[in-house]
């Protein structure tokens, strides 16, 4: 089954059949994404309210959302699916946002940062690239599994690990501790 | 721990040192303390690309960046690499089914124009449309004209009444009998 959808131009300019085929061909994985966010955090049953909400925003203003999509830099479903994921994350920090008994939020959650002490760490800009940093936090503020962060990344495993190696490597010398 | 990293001394001291270092690292990635970091998230059309591994090099490191300094992000991003990993073994050729009250719902968010039936019919319809545009005007002509008979008719019968009127008014007692006072209608056989 194709990714993408004939019939964009036709749909942004009003055509009633172009419309009805996006939604039926789209609000499967709409709702996918939706659920699969919801679901999890004891919300399944908002699913639909959130999907229809996603389908609102993007025929709102004569389609101004789908007018900014370009299939040149990303796929139609893969764009919905983050657009879709966007909406569900709102949804569910609207809910926490009214009275919620704390013991019922998930831990992480409640995550604080530590208090900041920059006298005493002092990280300069380009120790870590991006992604250094992005690992370290995956795998040690998530907790998730070099697998599951690979994952994330679009990379391999091994490539995780490399990463992980050489931004340890870095903030050993920061710290001048030795390397074995 | 030793064999997920495929190093000992990594897997020994890094949740440590990461733990060290993350604040002043947090720190220097703030909102605008950090080029190319912002509170705001990037485009979806952004990153869906990253996603689908169409980014350039330097667009890649600013939602990795992102994503590294804003837990929501990095939430984001997983929960949507998850979904798209969970279609890929469904595989393209199935999808996960939603609800058809959902569908019908959203294509009821966009209407269809009202159009004519097609056929015989509409197009009577059509030049009945067109020719009272145009004949509005004229309607309007006709109207007034018809008044302003019905106003001249009546004014004539009021006329003709008030002649009679007079006439009978000035005849004398006998000549009311001589006129007989016919119909002053039949003036107008």
């Amino acid at each position: 089954m194709s990714e993408q959808f004939d019939g964009l131009d036709r749909l942004i300019a009003g055509e009633k059949a172009a419309w009805d085929r996006f939604v039926t061909r789209f609000a499967p994985v709409i709702f996918a994404a939706v659920r699969r966010k919801l679901g999890p955090a004891g919300r399944g049953e908002d699913a639909e309210d959130v999907a229809q909400d996603v389908f609102i925003r993007l025929c709102a203003r004569d389609f101004r959302v789908i007018r900014n999509y370009d299939a040149g830099r990303a796929k139609l479903s893969t764009w919905l699916t983050v657009i879709a994921h966007s909406a569900a994350i709102d949804h569910l920090r609207r809910q926490k946002a009214r009275a919620q008994p704390l013991e019922s939020v998930p831990e992480r959650y409640l995550a604080v940062d530590p208090p900041k002490d920059p006298v005493k760490v002092v990280i300069p800009p380009g120790l870590l690239s991006p992604r250094q940093a992005l690992v370290l936090e995956m795998l040690y503020q998530r907790e998730m599994e070099v697998a599951e962060a690979a994952q994330v990344l679009g990379v391999n495993p091994q490539t995780v690990r490399s990463t992980h190696h050489k931004a340890l490597v870095k903030l050993r010398a920061h710290f001048r501790e030795p390397e074995d | 721990m030793s064999e997920e990293f495929g190093n000992a001394k990594d897997a020994s001291d890094g949740a440590g040192l990461w733990a060290r270092a993350r604040p002043g690292w947090r720190a220097l990635a703030s909102p605008g303390e950090a080029p190319g970091v912002s509170g705001e998230a990037p485009d979806p059309l952004i990153l869906a690309a990253y996603l689908d591994g169409a980014l350039d090099p330097a667009e890649r490191e600013r939602v990795e960046a992102w994503m590294a300094a804003f837990p929501e992000a990095l939430e984001l991003m997983a929960a949507a690499r998850e979904t798209l990993g969970a279609r890929e073994t469904l595989g393209k050729g199935s999808r996960e089914p939603s609800p058809e009250s959902l569908i019908l719902r959203a294509q009821g968010l966009v209407r269809a124009p009202l159009r004519e039936p097609a056929g015989l019919l509409a197009w009577l319809r059509g030049l009945a449309g067109l020719e009272i545009q145009a004949w509005r005007p004229l309607a309007w002509a006709g109207v007034t004209a018809v008044l302003l008979v019905v106003s001249a008719g009546s004014f004539e019968l009021g006329r003709l009444g008030t002649e009679r009127l007079v006439s009978v008014q000035n005849a004398t007692l006998g000549d009311d009998l001589a006129l007989g006072l016919d119909d002053p209608a039949d003036d107008f056989l």
